[in-house]
């Protein structure tokens, strides 16, 4: 008995230890932070709202403090975690294009799950096939858009995605990811940052204590703390501030990784045709109240 | 006036209520069954942590309907519940095979409570609905409920999403605990 309940207790100190990690800081859905559940069907954390929804989709969830979990769970879920489904169901996930859903809005929460989990939107094989857009549209995370990478060079995006096909490591590889980082267009820094923070050792205590700050204030203070700290990514597009809101857990200041050469990110020159419409899509969303206001990104 | 004659009224015809407890385990679909009997909608449920009450009635009889958290830790809790009940709701996941076993031992652990001795016992098949989903057959042998001695029970199949088969449940439950002295 005594053996037992030892091995219960450490089995909770190993989910306890994973929930510190910093991918698994926040809902892989919604980006809340602190989720209390783990969803076994795909070994993510998740939030609430976020659990609620997917045991409407028949997935498995348990209770972090609730439930009991085994030795296996627990082994599965050490294996995976939110940085591993990340890479699997988020795989080309465009942080740019796409957002996640607001923690209370259960009805792009759900949609968004049926995306990424049941229609597997955002995993590399579907995305193979180039969905091509005719207009801006409202919910933005819903279709992964090819267009945009014609005003980059459309070749770049394809020939990211053979390197990663080729080898799925090449993005945990220090070296390599510095070559994209350097190689690549400044709208590839941001979606490198999210795989390249997969090394877990990196991650920096600054970042945590972000996390922990905008957790608590509303919209406003947010952005207005980005365009302070932030480099001039806070300033100028509105949706890369979507993008370091969205996605922080796997988020590391850009001279973390770069060291302190790093240039400036310039995305009003890197793509100018497509502020446009970054900003109507932009205004979308924010008919839709969902995000902050308008008139805050710009002051 | 009026309150003399529905005070008259419920000394004639006194309005019972019958407490049910539903117990199973997590992600078999017990709040989500109890909302659907009460609101006739399925609303969007998040695991429970203690429990939901709420009262029904069915067929003029007023149920207090008691839905416990399924998970672990809570199933400890079940007992605190078990006092007055009149029928004990088993929603089982249908679909579940590999914990059905895991059901059946609760349930065992669950009958020999002593304030649950007059109690009925309705096992809910939920989720038919779903394609690999247990028949009401496979499930009474995997709980073997064929060897419960001491209650009156009865498997139904039920889909909580679409309310199939809930009031027949519901009716079976009217039949049976009407009959009985409330305790």
């Amino acid at each position: 008995m005594p053996q037992r309940v030892n091995e219960e207790e450490r089995i909770e100190r190993i989910i306890r230890d994973l929930l510190k990690l910093p991918e698994n800081r926040r809902c892989i859905n919604c980006n809340s932070l602190g989720p209390q559940y783990v969803c076994t069907t795909f070994w993510t954390f998740v939030c609430t709202n976020c659990s609620g929804v997917h045991r409407e989709f028949a997935h498995r969830v348990k209770s972090v403090s609730m439930a009991k979990f085994s030795v296996a769970e627990v082994n599965a879920l050490q294996a995976g975690g939110n940085e591993r489904a990340r890479q699997i169901y988020f795989k080309v996930w465009d942080p740019q294009r796409n957002s996640c859903p607001d923690a209370s809005n259960l009805h792009r929460i759900r949609d968004f799950i049926k995306h990424v989990y049941v229609d597997r939107k955002y995993t590399e094989e579907n995305s193979l096939l180039p969905m091509v857009r005719t207009k801006p549209k409202c919910d933005t995370y819903e279709k992964h858009s090819f267009e945009r990478a014609g005003n980059v060079g459309g070749d770049d995006i394809y020939e990211r995605q053979s390197l990663e096909k080729f080898s799925p490591i090449v993005m945990n590889n220090e070296k390599t990811f510095r070559y994209f980082m350097e190689q690549r267009s400044p709208r590839y820094n941001q979606e490198n940052m999210r795989s390249g923070s997969h090394n877990r050792g990196r991650s920096s205590t600054r970042f945590e204590i972000v996390d922990d700050r905008y957790r608590d204030d509303g919209g406003v203070r947010r952005f207005d703390r980005y365009s302070s700290k932030e480099s001039r990514t806070g300033k100028m597009s509105p949706n890369s501030q979507m993008i370091r809101e969205t996605n922080s857990p796997a988020i590391r200041p850009v001279k973390d990784i770069l060291g302190e050469k790093v240039l400036p990110l310039r995305i009003g020159i890197v793509w100018p045709g497509f502020v446009q419409m970054t900003l109507t899509d932009y205004y979308f969303s924010y008919k839709l109240s969902l995000v902050p206001t308008f008139n805050v990104v710009f002051a | 006036m009026g309150a003399f004659i529905s005070k008259f009224w419920f000394m004639m015809f006194p309005a019972k209520e019958y407490k049910i407890v539903v117990v199973g385990l997590d992600n078999a679909g017990k709040t989500t069954t109890l909302y659907k009997l009460h609101l006739g909608e399925v609303v969007t449920t998040h695991p429970t942590v203690g429990s939901n009450v709420e009262e029904l009635v069915y067929k003029n009889i007023r149920f207090e309907v008691w839905d416990l958290g399924g998970q672990e830790r809570l199933r400890t809790s079940w007992t605190t519940y078990y006092r007055g009940t009149h029928a004990v709701i088993v929603v089982i996941d249908s679909t579940d095979r590999a914990r059905i076993s895991l059901m059946k031992d609760e349930l065992f652990k669950l009958l020999p409570h002593e304030d649950l001795q007059s109690a009925v016992v309705l096992v809910f098949a939920n989720k038919k609905d779903l394609n690999d989903a247990m028949t009401p057959a496979e499930i009474t042998d995997a709980l073997s409920l064929h060897s419960i001695k001491n209650h009156d029970w009865h498997i139904q199949a039920c889909s909580a999403l679409t309310g199939d088969g809930l009031y027949d449940g519901l009716g079976w439950i009217a039949q049976h605990v009407t009959g009985k002295a409330p305790s």
